[in-house]
């Protein structure tokens, strides 16, 4: 007798071993698809906010769909609504339509002031994403809060931080190919609000973003040579950088520390790259050898510099340290490579690249390896990266005599190539931090 | 004519005669025997044709004369003698075959050819294989030498529970925290009892469910008119708490502790785990697809670099249970990645589901908990 409750003991206590063992399964296949999402109008919490509840929901599924990771769900398609920011979520009505992620939000003005509040929901799981936020600030700036939702939105989805709360600093063209005139200008992200920084008096070329925003360098040919200056967004004042006489200046690049700038040199005929210390105008060469250096950009750690040489022959990519030292080669692919750009998380470099008559937007890894070609045209160039390294803005023009230069944008995977709005013309872009 | 032309012409000369000296082009000679045949007369065929004439049987045959083989020699075949050739041959009396009684050490064996035939097989030497008759024992001589449990008697333990590790096992304590004092149990089985199972198989009425317990059934779909028939008849289940003998003083005993209660109690729980079948490839495949394909990698996102470990419980509908769904581990990765795919991992489980991922019933026991990882290895690239 007492073997038998011995053995069932024994079998119970395996059946309970075997019973809290779950099934462990992998998977590694899945699907690359948008997220379908639903953005209902935001509840106007006062009279008078009916118009901006709409307006907000529009910039937000704007923001998001046009990352290509999301699939706005109609609002016609809706069977449920949001009547009040604090009453809860049926979730079943948004899971009818197949929305994965509901974003309810809320809008009340005040005179002049403009409060936000917003929630962002987990359909299938029924759980709400994180917590609510809110946002106060003038009316005028309705726009920079949708952006900051959708910014919510994106980082809570993908895990990464979203780019919507960014600025664009571009040179704004008009005029035909061989009469064009080029201006500074800068604008949202999404091509909003453009405002221009200088006329288009002069050549300017190449604008750069400081790490806070608040500062631009560029090159201008306001001299007759091109010359390296640094324009404060706010007041718009600019101040040559210590210059040499006889020698050209070009390709800044802020650290990103943002004290000091990396550029390209031209004295007697050659050019190197060279560091120059803001506060104290020091410079310090960086590189020496007969071939042209240029197009230098520092590693977001400020402790390599990637950039392009001819010194094999052909225009290829470089890495070297900060410090000095021998740069390294990197791209080996065919063709030509140029303009490379180190990415804001540092595992990336974007690149030009011209073969067979075609110019390319690619991305490579920082020791040259895993390259791959995002996109393939008649002129492709001057990349730079989102501020969150995971979309590259370009310029494209258009093959002919009457071929214009527009600004272009492409995921980091290859995906959603789409023109960016602007006013005219526009090329050389150059992202802002997030937030500006 | 150049060189090239001599150096061809030579080596095509040289091949051509190394087929010819290796006999490449010589017919290989066909597999066919010359056999000689001699030429009867109808008179010879007659004699040759009499003894396949069907045989007359009588009743006053006379058997040949057995020879005086050796038990263990097995039967030899008839001599391929006329005469006995148009005989009903009666086997050797299976008799002969016996194995002495008792066994004893098998001596080695003459062989003696038999008489009838004229070769002798020769014979291995008798193994311990041969068939023998068991003796007739006694049945007050004592248990049987099992070689299956315990090849020899062994002493009686002190105790009828075997101690061991298992016996000492924590989780019964734990779950028995009011185990009650050592019940004294007079051994009943005899002195010499070996430790096998088979001693105590006779005994009736132990407690023990009559059949392995079943997970239940998927619930009804089907008609209602069958589940209101259901419910008006309940249909008593297999796992029902037996019954012992009423009889049996040491049961009776422990049927008033807490732990036969408890063990009763625990056996008659009819969402006890039984052990079945694992689940198969098929299976398991459906499972996975079904679930990836509402797995959105977001490919170039941090997130996409990380594996995530999930953990949900599945009703027996297929269904996943609300709030079950956690997160166990992640590869690498920042928290804030970790967390979106965590999330992206949570809406392919969910969003998947619909009525209820098909999986079979009576191997619930198996998917009922799923450690699900989601590692996104095979689409960095895309």
């Amino acid at each position: 007798m007492l073997f038998r409750i011995f053995f069932a003991v024994c079998i119970l206590a395996w059946g309970a071993v075997v019973s809290a063992a779950p099934l462990k399964l992998e998977i590694n296949q899945g699907v690359i698809e948008p997220v379908p999402f639903a953005v209902p109008a935001f509840v106007p919490e006062t009279s008078g906010a009916e118009g901006m509840a709409q307006d907000l929901a529009q910039v937000v599924a704007a923001d998001l769909l046009g990352t290509g990771l999301f699939r706005e769900i109609p609002q016609s398609a809706f069977v449920g609504a949001i009547t009040s920011f604090s009453s809860p979520v049926q979730f079943s009505d948004w899971k009818v339509v197949n929305a994965q992620v509901l974003i309810s939000g809320a809008v009340s003005i005040e005179g002049s002031n403009i409060t936000v509040k917003f929630r962002i929901y987990d359909v299938f799981a029924g759980n709400e994403l994180g917590s609510g936020m809110r946002f106060s600030g003038q009316v005028s700036g309705w726009r920079r809060m949708a952006h900051k939702i959708s910014d919510a939105v994106y980082s809570r989805i993908t895990g990464e931080a979203g780019y919507f709360d960014s600025r664009i600093v571009f040179v704004s063209e008009s005029g035909t190919k061989s009469a064009r005139k080029k201006s500074l200008a800068i604008m949202d992200y999404d091509g909003a609000n453009v405002q221009y920084l200088t006329n288009d008096n002069d050549l300017v070329l190449a604008p750069r973003f400081s790490p806070t925003g608040d500062r631009i360098l560029y090159t201008s040919y306001e001299t007759g040579f091109p010359r390296i200056y640094l324009l404060e967004v706010n007041g718009l004042r600019k101040r040559a950088l210590q210059d040499q006489p006889g020698t050209m200046s070009f390709a800044p690049r802020f650290s990103p520390d943002g004290q000091s700038v990396v550029y390209s040199l031209e004295r007697n005929g050659n050019t190197d790259l060279y560091e120059m210390n803001l506060a104290s105008g020091q410079m310090r060469q960086l590189s020496n050898a007969p071939s042209i250096e240029t197009a230098p950009s520092y590693s977001p750690d400020g402790t390599q510099i990637v950039f392009e040489s001819d010194r094999s022959g052909t225009q290829q990519i470089y890495v070297m340290d900060r410090a000095g030292g021998t740069p390294k080669r990197i791209s080996f692919g065919d063709g030509r490579y140029g303009t490379p750009v180190w990415s804001p998380r540092g595992d990336m470099i974007a690149f030009t690249k011209q073969n067979k008559g075609r110019f390319h937007i690619g991305v490579m890894r920082t020791d040259g390896s895993e390259e791959r070609l995002l996109t393939a045209s008649f002129l492709d160039e001057g990349p730079t990266w989102s501020p969150n390294g995971r979309v590259i803005m370009f310029t494209r023009e258009t093959q002919g005599a009457s071929g214009v230069a527009r600004l272009y944008s492409v995921d980091v995977s290859g995906r959603n190539l789409k023109p960016v709005p602007t006013p005219g013309g526009g090329s050389d872009p150059a992202w802002s931090p997030l937030g500006r | 004519m150049n060189v090239g032309h001599y150096i061809s012409g030579a080596m095509h000369v040289g091949v051509l005669a190394w087929l010819a000296v290796a006999g490449v082009f010589t017919p290989e000679p066909l597999d066919i025997k010359t056999v000689e045949v001699s030429v009867l007369t109808s008179d010879e065929f007659d004699a040759l044709m009499r003894p396949f004439e069907a045989p007359v049987v009588s009743d006053d045959m006379v058997l040949p004369e057995i020879p005086a083989a050796p038990e263990d020699t097995p039967p030899q075949a008839p001599a391929q003698d006329s005469s006995v050739e148009t005989q009903v041959v009666t086997p050797p009396p299976v008799a002969d075959f016996e194995a002495p009684v008792p066994p004893a050490p098998v001596d080695p064996i003459e062989i003696i050819a038999p008489e009838v035939t004229e070769d002798a097989p020769v014979l291995a030497p008798p193994s311990e294989d041969i068939p023998q008759t068991l003796p007739t024992l006694d049945p007050d001589t004592g248990p049987i030498d099992a070689d299956r449990v315990a090849p020899r008697p062994v002493a009686r333990p002190d105790t009828l529970l075997p101690v061991g590790p298992e016996t000492q096992a924590p989780e019964l304590d734990a779950q028995a925290p009011d185990t009650p004092a050592k019940v004294e149990v007079t051994p009943s089985a005899p002195e010499a009892a070996t430790t096998q199972i088979i001693t105590e198989a006779v005994e009736t009425g132990t407690g023990a469910p009559n059949t392995s317990l079943r997970p239940k059934a998927r619930p009804a779909r089907p008609d209602p008119v069958q589940a209101e028939v259901a419910e008006e008849e309940p249909v008593q289940t297999e796992t029902e708490e037996p019954t012992g003998p009423a009889t049996d003083p040491v049961s009776d005993a422990l049927q008033q502790t807490d732990i036969l209660a408890a063990l009763g109690e625990a056996l008659a729980e009819p969402e006890l785990p039984a052990q079945s079948p694992p689940l198969s490839a098929n299976e398991i495949g459906g499972l996975i697809s079904a679930i990836s394909n509402c797995w959105n990698v977001n490919v170039g996102a941090e997130a996409a670099n990380i594996a995530v470990t999930v953990y949900f419980q599945l009703t027996e509908t297929g269904r996943v249970v609300p709030n079950s769904v956690t997160f166990v581990d992640s590869s690498d990765g920042n928290s804030l990645a970790a967390q979106a795919a965590f999330q992206a991992a949570q809406r392919a489980i969910f969003g998947c589901q619909a009525e209820g991922y098909q999986l079979p019933i009576e191997k619930y026991d198996q998917w009922a908990e799923i450690e699900l990882t989601f590692d996104p290895k095979d689409m960095r690239t895309r």
